[in-house]
Formats: C-alpha cells, sequence, structure tokens
C-alpha cells in the first residue's frame, strides 16, 4: 500500500527523533567517564584549536601520535569545531559521533529507498538502524567507526547517483568519501577497498561506458590516499597492527608444542608435517571471521568488552534473530540484496587480522546489512495475512525488549561498566585543581594509565605551554606521573594522589570517588614535616 | 562424480565420529534452570533504587527465562562448535545446503529442517551429552549432505571440493582435541 507523504513525513520524522533521542539523551555522562583514546581525541583537537598543533608539538599532522598508536586523522579534526562550540567537555568530544550516527539513520533510509523504491521498507531499515543496540553503543562514545561508517554509506550512495546521472562530480564525490572513511578508522582501510572492488565488479557493464570519468575519479582516489598509503607501510602504520596481531609466532609455537605434548606416538610426529604456519594462520583466521556470525555474538551475549556492548544482551535485539532468519526465506538477489551481501561478507574481515575476536567495533559496518534484513523480515512478516495473533505476541515482546535494553542502558551500564570507562578520572582530575594551589609538586599514581592526559582535559591545560615545556605522559609542569612503588618521600612538600588502598605516610586530605561512589584514590599531604 | 562427492563427504564425517569417540566428556548444552535465578538476582541487584516492581518488570524469572533457554538453544549452532564438528567443506555445505533448502523447499528439506530444530530443542532438555552430541552431529551431518547439489559435474566445482576437502581433512587433524566439543579426550 502506497504511503502518503504527510503520514510518511511524520513516521520519518518520528524514527529521526528516536535516533537522536537514544543517542544523544545523557550522553556526557552516560557512558560515564571519557576512556582514553576520546580523552586523547579531545585534547589534541583542543591544542590544534588553539595552538595549531597536537600535543606533540606537530603542526596540523596528517596522523596523530597520541599516546604513541598513531591514531587517523578524521576524528580529530571533527571534533575541532565541536570544541570551539562546546568548549572542551564529553559532550564536544562524543557529538561528532551521535551527529555522524544519526545522519546515518538518513543515509540508511536514503539508500533503500535508492534502490527499491519501496518507501516501507526504506523506513523499515532506518528504524532498524535507529534503534540498534550495536550503533547506539558506539554512537554514544569518541568512536572513529561512526563517522567512518557514515562516509563509506555515503560515498555508496555517491557512487550509485554517479551511475545513474552519469556525471563526473558525482564520481569524484564518491571517491572523497569513499577515501575519507579510510582516514576516519583503521577497520575501513581494507573493507573499504575490497568494498569498492565488489562495486565496481556489480556495476562493471554500466561502468566500461563511463571509463574516463571512472578513470579521472581513481587517479583523484590514489592521489588523496597516497599519504595513506606511505604512512600504513611505515613503521607508525604498522604498530597497531603489529602490537595486535592475530597471527603471534609464540601462538603457533605454543599450539604446535601443545599439539605434540598432549598427543601420543602415531599423532606426535605429525605436527611438523601438520602446523605449517599458512595453514595454521589461516585457520585463526577463519574462526575469528567466523564468530562474527556466531548468534550468540549478534543476539544473546555480544563483545565482552563493556565500552562495545551491553554485554548482557547480543549486538543486536534477539527478536531480530527472527527476522533476519524470516528475511532469508523473502530475500532476493537484486541490486540492494547484492550489495548487501556483499557487505555482510567483507566486514568481519579487518577484525580477523588483530585480536581479540569477536570484535564489534572493527566490525561496526555490520550494522547496515543487518538493519537491511532486518527491515525486509520485518516486512515479509506483516506481509504474512495469517497469524495476527503470534504477530501481536511478538510485537509486544519485541517492544518489551527495546524497553528492556534502554533500562540496561541507562540504569545498569553505568554502574556496571564505569571501570571500563576510566570514571574517577574527571573527578580525581577536579580534586587535583582544588587543592594543587598550597603545593609546588603534584604526583599522581599512574596505575590505571595515562593520567597525565585527564589532567590535561579537565584542567583544560594550556597547550601552548605544554608543548613548549616538552610535556609527556610521564610529567609537565608541577605534575608528575608516577607508576606503584615508586618513592614519593623526601621531596618536599608534595600532593599525592594514591590508589585508595595504599597506606601512605602523610595527612589525609580528601578522597576520589567515582561517578556510582566507588572509592579509587586519596589524595594525601606528603613531607608537610619537613 | 557425484557419488565421489557423497562418499567423501561422509568419510570425512565419518572420521571426524570417529576422533571424536576419544572424548571422555562431551560439551553440555543442557538448559540450567539456575542460571535464571542467577540471572534475575544479579539484575535486580543494579536496581537498587528502584522500585521493586518496576524492577521486577524488566527482571523476572519469565523473561529472563526465555533469554537464558535461548542462550542454551543456540549453543550447538555457535560456529567455532560448528567448524569444530563439520569442518570447513562441512559449513560450506551446511550454508548451500539451506540454500537449497529455500530455493527448493520440498517436504524432505522442511522435515529434515524440522528435526534438527526439534533436536536442537531436545539437547536443552536431555542430560546425557553423549546422546546429545551424536544426535546434533548426526543431524546437521544429513542435513549438509543436501549441499552437495551445488557441486556441479565440471572441473572448477571438483577442484574446490577437493580443496575443502583436504583443508577439512588437515583442519579436523589439527584440531584432534575438539576443544570446542570435548571437555577431555583420551586415546587407548
Amino acid at each position: 500500500m502506497e504511503m502518503k507523504k504527510p503520514q510518511f513525513m511524520i513516521i520519518f520524522a518520528a524514527i529521526i527523533l528516536l535516533a537522536v533521542v537514544v543517542r544523544f539523551y545523557r550522553i556526557s555522562s552516560n557512558p560515564p567517564g571519557l576512556y582514553w583514546d576520546e580523552t586523547a581525541f579531545g585534547y589534541d583537537a583542543y591544542s590544534i584549536l588553539k595552538t595549531g598543533h597536537d600535543q606533540h608539538g606537530r603542526a596540523f599532522p596528517a596522523f596523530f601520535e597520541s599516546f604513541g598508536d598513531w591514531k587517523l586523522p578524521v576524528y580529530f579534526y571533527l571534533l575541532v569545531p565541536s570544541i570551539k562550540i562546546f568548549g572542551l567537555t564529553e559532550l564536544a568530544v562524543r557529538f561528532p559521533s551521535a551527529f555522524f550516527a544519526v545522519l546515518t539513520v538518513i543515509l540508511m533510509f536514503l539508500l533503500v529507498k535508492k534502490l527499491t523504491r519501496d518507501i516501507n521498507l526504506s523506513l523499515y531499515a532506518a528504524f532498524f538502524l535507529a534503534i540498534s543496540p550495536w550503533h547506539i553503543q558506539f554512537s554514544r562514545g569518541g568512536f572513529e567507526s561512526v563517522p567512518g561508517l557514515f562516509f563509506t554509506l555515503f560515498a555508496t550512495l555517491l557512487f550509485l547517483k554517479a551511475v545513474e546521472k552519469d556525471k563526473i562530480t558525482f564520481f569524484l564525490l564518491s571517491a572523497l568519501f569513499f577515501v575519507l572513511s579510510m582516514y576516519a578508522y583503521h577497520a575501513y582501510r581494507i573493507f573499504t577497498p575490497l568494498f569498492v572492488l565488489v562495486l565496481a565488479v556489480l556495476y562493471l557493464p554500466t561502468l566500461r561506458k563511463v571509463i574516463l570519468k571512472l578513470t579521472v575519479s581513481v587517479i583523484f582516489a590514489a592521489v588523496l590516499l597516497a599519504p595513506l598509503a606511505v604512512f600504513s607501510l611505515s613503521s607508525e602504520g604498522k604498530i597497531r597492527a603489529v602490537s595486535q596481531t592475530a597471527f603471534k609466532e609464540e601462538d603457533f609455537q605454543q599450539a604446535r608444542l601443545d599439539f605434540d605434548q598432549k598427543s601420543k606416538k602415531p599423532l606426535r610426529f605429525m605436527s611438523k608435517y601438520l602446523y605449517q604456519k599458512p595453514v595454521y594462520y589461516s585457520f585463526v583466521a577463519i574462526k575469528g571471521y567466523l564468530e562474527h556470525f556466531s548468534p550468540s555474538f549478534l543476539f544473546l551475549k555480544g563483545d565482552q568488552t563493556g565500552r562495545h556492548s551491553q554485554v548482557d544482551m547480543g549486538q543486536l535485539f534477539i527478536f531480530e534473530s527472527v527476522l533476519i532468519l524470516f528475511s532469508f526465506l523473502v530475500f532476493k538477489l537484486s541490486n540492494l540484496g547484492k550489495i548487501m551481501i556483499w557487505w555482510l561478507i567483507l566486514s568481519p574481515i579487518p577484525a580477523i587480522i588483530v585480536q581479540p575476536t569477536p570484535h564489534a567495533y572493527r566490525t561496526l559496518q555490520m550494522v547496515i546489512p543487518l538493519a537491511y534484513f532486518s527491515a525486509l523480515g520485518a516486512q515479509g512478516l506483516l506481509r504474512i495475512k495469517k497469524f495476527t495473533l503470534l504477530k501481536i505476541a511478538f510485537f509486544a515482546f519485541s517492544i518489551y525488549w527495546f524497553l528492556t535494553y534502554l533500562h540496561m542502558m541507562f540504569v545498569h551500564y553505568p554502574k556496571k561498566f564505569s571501570a571500563d570507562w576510566q570514571d574517577g578520572y574527571r573527578q580525581m582530575a577536579q580534586k587535583v585543581k582544588k587543592y594543587e594551589g598550597a603545593y609546588d609538586q603534584v604526583y599522581i599514581t599512574n596505575i590505571n594509565q595515562v593520567p597525565y592526559i585527564y589532567v590535561l582535559f579537565y584542567t583544560q591545560y594550556d597547550p601552548a605551554r605544554f608543548i613548549n615545556l616538552s610535556g609527556s605522559k610521564d610529567r609537565f609542569d608541577k605534575y608528575n606521573f608516577i607508576s606503584q612503588g615508586q618513592d614519593v618521600y623526601n621531596k618536599g612538600r608534595i600532593l599525592y594522589v594514591a590508589p585508595s588502598w595504599e597506606k601512605v605516610d602523610g595527612n589525609w586530605i580528601d578522597a576520589v570517588n567515582d561517578s556510582q561512589g566507588r572509592h579509587l584514590y586519596s589524595l594525601w599531604e606528603v613531607g608537610a614535616s619537613e | 562424480m557425484k557419488k565421489l562427492f557423497i562418499v567423501l563427504t561422509i568419510l570425512l564425517f565419518g572420521f571426524r565420529l570417529w576422533q571424536s569417540t576419544g572424548c571422555k566428556n562431551y560439551a553440555w548444552f543442557k538448559f540450567d534452570p539456575i542460571t535464571v535465578k542467577i540471572r534475575v538476582e544479579e539484575h535486580v541487584g543494579l536496581d537498587e533504587s528502584m522500585p521493586r516492581q518496576l524492577s521486577r518488570f524488566f527482571h523476572n524469572k519469565i523473561t529472563t527465562g526465555v533469554f537464558e533457554f535461548a542462550k542454551a538453544f543456540a549453543k550447538p549452532l555457535e560456529t567455532k562448535n560448528l567448524i569444530s564438528l563439520l569442518g570447513p567443506l562441512g559449513l560450506v555445505l551446511l550454508v548451500s545446503a539451506l540454500g537449497v533448502a529455500r530455493r527448493t523447499s520440498p517436504f524432505i528439506y522442511r522435515a529434515h529442517a524440522l528435526i534438527l530444530f526439534a533436536t536442537l530443542l531436545a539437547a536443552t532438555l536431555l542430560s546425557n551429552a553423549r546422546i546429545t552430541f551424536y544426535l546434533i552431529a548426526l543431524l546437521l551431518y544429513s542435513f549438509s549432505i543436501h549441499g552437495l547439489k551445488i557441486f556441479k559435474n565440471n572441473k572448477l566445482s571438483v577442484t574446490i571440493f577437493l580443496s575443502l576437502f583436504i583443508f577439512s581433512l588437515v583442519y579436523f587433524n589439527l584440531d584432534w582435541q575438539m576443544a570446542e566439543i570435548c571437555n577431555e579426550i583420551f586415546f587407548n
């Protein structure tokens, strides 16, 4: 049945409103703290805004050294206007992510509409992306992959437009946004080229007719990608992949040793023939890949990292398992169908070369085809004339489950996963700011890693001064960041921020609690009697 | 050629079943109702400042029970369990079988799929892990055989099939301890 325009407008606006509410509501306080990378993004962007240099003193860098893990640039530069508007706050750091997430919902509608001309299906697809726990989870944090996904989807839409209109502008814009996705997050350095290749094969007959425009666009993309290619081949570009690789020599040797030790004679000698690195690593990769399609990961338990999911439920709603299964029955191999199938097949590939798997963040791009299949299933289910009662029961269960999800996200999550978000660092930095005036030196435990970035962020420390003083993660100005067991005595009268459980020979000043009231640090005055 | 494909597939699955006879204990798929109680209490504990009725609306034995039961039901379908049981060839065949069933959908496929579903359901209730394991294994193997339809009588099909067959054989040997299937393995 054809939908009337006012009816469509109301439904579409309601979906967008829903997407906005679930992504922006209490975004500053839930997740309950800024995790390390978010804080680094924020301070580096603040530094760019104030000085034109990152915290390491590089002018408008193409790649950011950050904690030595060398991050891609897009999110940093997206944060600059956000910080200009909202100041150096949690909201500013998370705003681009949530904002692009809402835009992705709109693009989802446009993509399905473009390829199917089916308004209902397009609305369903936008709706399932709007309520996707997987997408919401990352939209509410400062995650680079969210704008990366937006760029990929936008580039795909522009590519389809280019093929349809045969205009070089659309080809060039499509190339630009595909390239931007690759500069946004590491996973897209692998996913995007593969996906573009698939698009090229799917639209080969049309592309053959516009070979000149296509060549110009490819050259344009290649030029834009040159710095990324150089970076990827450099030692800095490989740091992340090398440190987290799934193909570790020691794992291989351990598995081989394990095989030998547990095998009896007829099998033991076989390890030298069976254990060939390419074979072993192929199995590691296959297992890692398949885990992303596991029902437990998708619908029941999700990624077990607290930052990546609610953990007590899947990356998707359990009721979507029924819809996705049903979509299998009504699925047609149309152009959109092919794009979505390939999108789904390619999505987990970036995650299999690194550990751990399954990894919801590196495979965020899966949300697009999965939302489409949920939509397809929902539409197919609603088209069935029979089983009205069953359908009502299913609908009621789905609403109930969505409400439970909201309850878990807003009530349970901040309590359960505060440690995953370094909750307590903000409170620590604020207390330090309150008491530091009376002391020449401040010593802060780095037991929870990189406290320096939180002090910089929450005290809004002048980036120019930090750069001029050659500040580092161990020391800047009067702040010293020390590891456990390092001497804090005989340094004059100092303010010492110690772990809550440490017994310090000094005067206790104050406690630092996280947002749930858990005691994390104590502030001590040490050396007052010297 | 078709017959050769069938024989090789049966031999491959038979080899895996033979390997599994070394298992001392088998993976446990049974639904344990105590998990429901634990989960409800765990969640209610996080709702300390919330009215009890509201907390119970979200965390009660019925809905938590459905969710925990789904976890037990889906356990044999975890991809790590499937690859361990079927190997790469078997997994390709299983996916193809689903495709064949969808396309042709004759009675035999539907019946087969229904029996498989019923077996998975029964696995959550049966206490004997060995029986459960062999029931699921045999049904998955027999259902996968339908997937052989995608391998045609040409060079490419033969090459792909044989590559997957060898790959699976190597995998079964590498993974002879079957950590996903056996809790412990011994050979006499």
